[in-house]
């Protein structure tokens, strides 16, 4: 009898390898790891000014007080920061473009002590005139906030205009214009705008650094990217990134503000101003909101052509980013709004546009989406529009435009099997799309329902390769430690993905899962990942992890193949035995690994113990089009909801929230179902609460009291998930990602569901009980 | 100004020097090393930081040690220790009540909390006990499914004991 596998722990639910340490308060985030007596605390000195030259920033005052270490102030650094596009200095220079930005940073032996004494760095200012807006940046007249923006270092695909605030500006153009707009029998134009939100990780961003005798640093990081961090790093200070070594410490959360460098930078640079000392930078909160990133506001004009068989013939719009004072980090939403801004439908005549654009606002980021959340905002708003002008029911209008595998997506790139029609069938049964209004709670009260499909690019751009490595220990034995190590440069940031690789090579290899252990991310000994957005995690590292474990499984298995003188076909390993089909042999792993294979003569082998995967994502078609190009796949899903609104006081309750999304393949269940219920909520959170409020660049509500995120009073009493396998042609077991897009469809399912119960459309997000009353008196 | 306070940590005596400005999270994080406690706002705003102070659930940053002096604190490593609510630690694990795990600690303890004093709480009562704690990532969802299901268990263990 041959023995049973017990080792198959893809496809079906598996808890969090993590999850017993998290409830017992034992895993240890970058302010809870011990660093010793010699640690220094440091505290950023920052601008409250929004647009202003700096006359004097004089670090003597602080210096004076007892206890207080160094001040370092721009006059010490000179380096400016970014991956795409080095936009934001480390301190800065002559002039601020922000509050919140640093303009000095202090190290003391107490926290408390760097925070009184960055209170007593002297700055004076000169006011320069401001640009709050991102199209009032985009006139001829408006204040410059980087006027020399065109010697900044950068990467060949950002387009800059000199002399302008346009840091960056990406179009995708097919068919003809004016064919489109001459065949369409309706046209509708608007412009939707998008509030500007924080990624408000439960966990601040925080750095500790060293700088070694030897003349290396080490910065331990809460961070979704250490290998950026040590390119971006290095590169602003001049330093050999070889000396720059980067720890990741446990992540508090994300969701893309931990996705580039924001505070670290201060952390090593004062390291290097005090040898030996390990410094550490842990944000406040209302640092969070003014110094680190938020989620950029967009305005997207649309304008939208259908015929009279209700086929859409043309799509114009044109999606202008508020990218505060760095405009690094949304190179990339910019180019994923072209390639994908026209939602997900066929539509032959496209011009896209995306213009990234400076203001006097604090540096955005994109937040878990990659700007998809904010794209469909206006594009499946306007849809239902479309739909309602053409006297349409709106989902019979997107099954009737909608894309589906074989379509021509862009010139060169034919649209792969995707499961969104399923997606939409399911989340408009889920909430009873047919079915007639349903009664209110109140007489004050009306109902409504909307729906909303999604897509999203996954960039070969972000992603060039992954590696992964699985190797053994065999001074380790399977009993007491984990022996069987996971080393890849990709960040569980709380997504499940430490979850997913203990299961990808438990399974592959044929041991108990309880063996697996996943490495921290060290830049130093972990296999480089090419900075990345979480979005891909499952299929691109999931892919390298797949060629690993092949890797090792087949060197173990050749050996003894060798030893025993039989087929490698014949062995296989099961719950950590190697075991021989043919001849009924057996070797548990660990002896093999420890003490090797003895051969017939008496010799004994030892087999190569260390596997190495690597997975290059191909190109999707031929093209001259290097946007084109970029794509890897893409993601699809819809959302649909029933909302009530109350009528007297605007205010919207979201009763159902069905979402559904093509995974390929859930590899498993639970952490998809827990990635699609937690990215509804925040994007409900989004859509109904949040919004970073300012008036001419100065925050009004940087604290969590008065800047409204979701309690678990604004869960929905139904939050359902489905889950839709179509299965990803190069995904590992065709997987796909799930956690990035999570919510991208809500906002606007919400806002179609507000049109369809009040008869308003509310275009600017978040919908307030405001807005909607506003809305209402018109 | 320097305090001499006795504090009694999950069943633990401490005779500590504090500061006046001090608040009880600073001594529990720096002077105890009792860092499942977490640091999300230091202001009230986020819940993080919830512990029991003498049986009653309050946010750590909220209260100066100095204020704390004689009390009796229970932090996440002593409910863990104490396995008293080890079926509400298991039902967070099995719900998926956390995804990065900042929050936790201050969600098992506003449970824990509510279920002492109710063990058979509605949905209502469970939404409003939890109202003060945020978190980002799971959506509360499996949050809520996990108080619901430990409730479940622990009034089936009582009917049982009771029997």
């Amino acid at each position: 009898m041959n023995p049973v596998r017990k080792t198959q722990w893809l496809g079906r639910p598996f808890p969090r390898v993590e999850a017993g340490f998290k409830v017992a308060g034992g895993i240890r985030y970058l302010d809870d790891m011990d660093f010793g007596p010699d640690l220094v605390y440091a505290a950023i000195v920052h601008s409250t000014r929004p647009h202003a030259r700096l006359v004097k920033v004089d670090p003597a005052p602080a210096q004076a007080l007892a206890g207080v270490l160094t001040v370092l102030t721009g006059r010490d650094v000179s380096g400016r920061l970014g991956h795409a596009l080095a936009d934001r200095p480390i301190l800065a220079q002559d002039r601020v473009r922000y509050v919140g930005e640093p303009v000095a940073v202090v190290a003391a032996v107490t926290p408390e002590l760097a925070a009184a004494a960055a209170q007593q760095v002297e700055v004076v200012y000169e006011d320069l005139p401001g640009v709050f807006d991102g199209e009032q940046a985009l006139q001829p007249d408006a204040p410059l906030v980087h006027p020399d923006m065109d010697r900044y270092e950068r990467r060949a695909f950002v387009h800059l205009r000199a002399g302008t605030n346009l840091a960056h500006v990406c179009s995708n153009r097919r068919g003809d214009m004016e064919v489109g707009w001459r065949t369409a029998s309706t046209i509708i134009a608007d412009t939707y705008q998008v509030a500007p939100i924080q990624h408000t990780a439960m966990e601040p961003h925080g750095a500790v650094a060293q700088c070694h005798p030897d003349g290396t640093i080490t910065l331990w990081a809460s961070t979704q990217a250490p290998f950026m961090q040590q390119a971006v790093i290095a590169r602003a200070l001049g330093l050999d990134p070889r000396r720059l070594h980067v720890r990741a410490a446990a992540v508090g959360g994300g969701f893309g503000g931990k996705s580039f460098v924001s505070i670290e930078a201060l952390a090593v640079l004062l390291a290097m101003a005090l040898p030996d000392r390990p410094v550490k930078l842990v944000l406040q909160r209302f640092e969070e909101f003014i110094t680190t990133f938020i989620r950029p506001a967009l305005v997207a004009h649309v304008r939208m052509g259908a015929d009279r068989q209700g086929k859409l013939t043309a799509l114009a719009a044109h999606y202008v980013w508020d990218a505060g004072a760095s405009a690094d980090a949304l190179i990339a939403s910019a180019w994923a709004a072209t390639l994908a801004g026209t939602g997900p439908y066929v539509i032959p005549h496209v011009e896209l546009t995306s213009s990234v654009v400076y203001t006097n606002h604090t540096p955005a980021a994109p937040m878990r989406g990659n700007g998809m959340a904010e794209v469909h905002w206006a594009i499946e708003q306007h849809m239902d529009r479309m739909a309602a002008a053409l006297g349409m029911d709106p989902m019979a209008f997107r099954l009737h435009n909608l894309i589906k595998g074989g379509d021509l997506i862009q010139d060169g790139q034919v649209m792969h099997a995707i499961g969104l029609e399923q997606c939409l069938h399911q989340v408009a049964q889920a909430v009873h799309w047919q079915a007639g209004p349903s009664r209110p709670s109140a007489p004050n009260r009306r109902r409504g329902r909307g729906l909303a499909a999604m897509w999203s690019p996954v960039l070969r751009s972000t992603v060039i390769a992954s590696t992964a490595v699985v190797r053994l220990e065999p001074e380790s034995t399977a009993q007491d430690i984990q022996p069987v190590v996971v080393e890849v440069g990709s960040m569980d940031t709380g997504q499940g993905f430490a979850t997913l690789a203990v299961q990808l090579v438990s399974s592959l290899l044929g041991v108990p899962p309880e063996w697996v252990r996943v490495q921290p991310v060290d830049t130093a000994r972990s296999p480089i990942q090419e900075p990345g957005l979480s979005g891909q995690l499952t299929w691109s590292q999931g892919n390298a992890i797949v060629r690993a474990v092949q890797d090792l499984r087949s060197r173990l298995l050749s050996t003894v193949a060798q030893a025993w003188e039989e087929p490698v076909g014949a062995l296989d390993i099961v719950d950590g035995v190697i075991y021989s089909h043919a001849s009924r042999r057996s070797l548990p792993l660990w002896e093999l690994v420890q003490a090797g294979v003895r051969r017939a003569d008496g010799s004994v082998l030892y087999p190569d113990r260390r596997g190495e995967g690597r997975f290059e994502p191909a190109a999707p078609g031929e093209s001259e089009n290097e946007q084109v190009l970029s794509v890897a796949h893409f993601s699809t899903g819809a959302q649909a909801v029933e909302v009530e609104v109350d009528m007297e006081t605007g205010t919207v309750h979201v009763l159902h929230i069905a979402s559904a999304f093509d995974v390929g393949h859930a590899l498993n269940p639970d952490l998809v179902v827990a990635q699609i219920k937690g990215g509804a909520m925040q994007a409900l959170s989004a859509t109904l609460c949040e919004q970073v409020r300012r008036v001419e660049g100065i925050p009004l509500n940087a604290r969590l009291g008065d800047y409204h995120l979701a309690t678990i009073l604004d869960l929905p009493p139904v939050v359902e998930a489905m889950v839709v396998q179509m299965p990803q042609g190069d995904g590992p077991f065709g997987a796909r990602s799930v956690s990035d897009h999570a919510g991208v469809g809500l906002a606007p399912a919400i806002a179609n569901a507000v049109a369809q119960a009040t008869g308003v459309r509310i275009t600017d997000m978040p919908i307030t009980p405001e807005l909607v009353w506003r809305a209402l008196q018109r | 100004m320097k305090h001499e306070i006795r504090l009694y940590v999950n069943g633990h005596e401490h005779r500590l020097e504090v500061e006046s400005h001090h608040t009880l999270l600073d001594v529990l994080r720096r002077h105890l090393g009792l860092t499942g406690t977490k640091h999300g706002c230091d202001c009230g705003e986020c819940g993080a930081c919830s512990i029991w102070l003498d049986d009653r659930l309050v946010l750590s940053c909220l209260i100066l040690a100095a204020e704390a002096d004689g009390a009796h604190v229970v932090t996440i490593e002593g409910l863990a220790a104490s396995g008293e609510f080890s079926h509400l630690q298991e039902a967070f694990i099995e719900h998926h009540g956390m995804q990065c795990g900042f929050c936790t600690a201050g969600f098992l303890m506003a449970a824990a909390a509510l279920l002492r004093a109710n063990p058979r709480p509605d949905t209502a009562t469970i939404r409003a006990g939890l109202a003060g704690n945020l978190c980002r990532c799971t959506g509360y969802h499996g949050i809520l499914q996990a108080v619901q299901t430990a409730s479940r268990i622990r009034r089936g263990g009582k009917s049982e004991s009771s029997a």
